[in-house]
């Protein structure tokens, strides 16, 4: 029944929940789940908005190499 | 409900839930079921699966770091990256270079960092990190009251680092960061820093701001030695401060906390508490049975009962004879095993209606092997 919840905590954590977590009702599994979730939205967002100024505040001569180990993928994200 | 020790366990790891989770986590009330050792794993993946997360972003900008001289990178991490990302490469650097980037830093900016860091991951920076350093950014960790940050630091940091920590921190900010500590012996080493000036003040702060709970969390993990030392020093106060532990305990059900205190302390200070009023209590003398027989700790109770007053020991000896058999079983062998509890034994049983007593006699003649009598 509690599955579906379940699995999405198991997906979150990347692995199995302790075994009293994973007892927990559904409701309280996929709000745990949500809460794990959110948590790395918030870290991916704030890592983004980050490295974003910083590039702009490099010193010209370094922004080639740095966008070079950055690597396309972040940069056209950044929308340099 | 859990009670006891295992309340206090679950708060504290609930508490460093939420501080993870931020406003995502911000009720999991839902989790109070869930045993401590438990949460602290759940914990540990919640983090890892959250850290880990942005892994290949952050290895990307290491390596753009490296081609950055130390003072550009300071200035990147402070006006720029902001306090999270500076944490998530932190504790990718080598601890040398983390070091150093560490000292070029303003500690306000330090202590933002602390408060997104993974201990376990900084473990190594944390551990070369210089003690005057650790000092400027517990100042402004407390600042902040960011206690579960500096308490699960404890557990990374040397004892210099430690040592400098507690000479700028306050009495009450010691007490609530010492409740997020996972490492019980490095609260054996905090208050073996503590002289007997700064321990009482322990006591005090407890009394003014109600930080009982953090108290009896600190002593649970002390060795009996140091148990006896905060026991004696809370000993020497007033009736007054006393009734506040006692009324803490007594509402969150936290006597097994204060059994271990009271089997630590001196006879003189033993004595003081058994003279009590708050302590002679029915309900209160009920409890405490209550909580030394979950807990097994007949030892701590034992000593104080030949000090109460023979009302007093009655409530008691009432309250004993209602146990369970194996339990009072369970007593006696304890008895056996420590000669300072046998008097504790027999003061209830003297205490106790003549029916209870011959119960007692019987299990004493079953489990000894001989007539109570000789």
């Amino acid at each position: 029944m509690t599955e579906g919840a379940l699995a999405a905590l198991r997906n979150e954590l990347g692995g199995k929940p302790p075994k009293a977590v994973a007892a927990l009702d559904e409701e309280h599994l996929q709000a745990l789940a949500d809460a794990i979730a959110k948590a790395k939205r918030r870290q991916a967002k704030a890592l983004e908005k980050a490295t974003d100024e910083a590039f702009d505040t490099l010193p010209r001569l370094l922004r080639g190499p740095v966008r070079k180990i950055l690597g396309a993928g972040v940069l056209s994200r950044m929308g340099h | 409900m859990p009670t006891g020790r295992r309340k206090l366990d679950i708060r504290s790891e609930i508490i460093k839930l939420e501080r993870l989770l931020g406003s995502g986590g911000s009720s999991l009330t839902y989790l109070e079921s869930v045993p401590p050792e438990e949460l602290r794993r759940l914990h540990e993946q919640a983090t890892d699966a959250i850290f880990d997360a942005d892994q290949a972003s952050i290895q990307r900008l290491l390596g753009a770091s490296r081609l950055l001289p130390g003072g550009l990178t300071a200035k990147l991490a402070q006006n720029v990256f902001g306090p999270l990302l500076s944490a998530r490469i932190a504790d990718q650097l080598a601890a040398d270079q983390a070091v150093d980037l560490a000292k070029r830093l303003d500690p306000s900016f330090l202590a933002d960092i602390a408060i997104e860091l993974d201990p376990r991951r900084a473990s190594g920076v944390l551990g070369r990190m210089p003690g005057s350093l650790i000092g400027a950014i517990a100042t402004e960790l407390v600042k902040r009251g960011a206690y579960v940050t500096m308490g699960r630091m404890v557990g990374h940091l040397p004892d210099r680092a430690v040592k400098s920590a507690i000479g700028v921190i306050d009495a009450e900010a010691l007490l609530r960061t010492a409740f997020f500590v996972e490492e019980t012996d490095r609260l054996n080493a905090i208050v073996d820093m503590l002289d007997d000036q700064r321990l009482d003040d322990l006591i005090v702060a407890a009394g003014e701001v109600d930080l009982w709970p953090e108290v009896l969390d600190l002593v649970e993990g002390l060795t009996k030695r140091r148990q006896g030392r905060v026991a004696d020093a809370a000993a020497a106060h007033d009736d007054e401060l006393l009734a506040g532990l006692f009324k803490t305990a007594h509402e969150q059900q936290l006597w097994d906390f204060v059994l271990p205190l009271v089997g630590s302390m001196s006879k003189e200070s033993r004595e003081r508490f058994a003279a009590l009023k708050t302590i002679q209590r029915k309900t209160v003398l009920r409890e405490i049975v209550a909580a030394a027989a979950r807990t097994e700790l007949w030892a701590e109770l034992l000593p104080l009962v030949p000090l109460l007053t023979p009302k007093a020991r009655g409530y008691v000896a009432g309250a004993v004879a209602e146990l369970d058999r194996d339990v009072i079983e369970r007593a006696i062998a304890d008895t056996g095993s420590n000669g300072i509890s046998a008097p504790g034994l027999v003061a209830i049983a003297a205490a106790m209606d003549p029916k209870a007593q011959a119960e007692l006699a019987t299990l004493f003649e079953q489990r000894l092997g001989k007539p109570v009598g000789d």
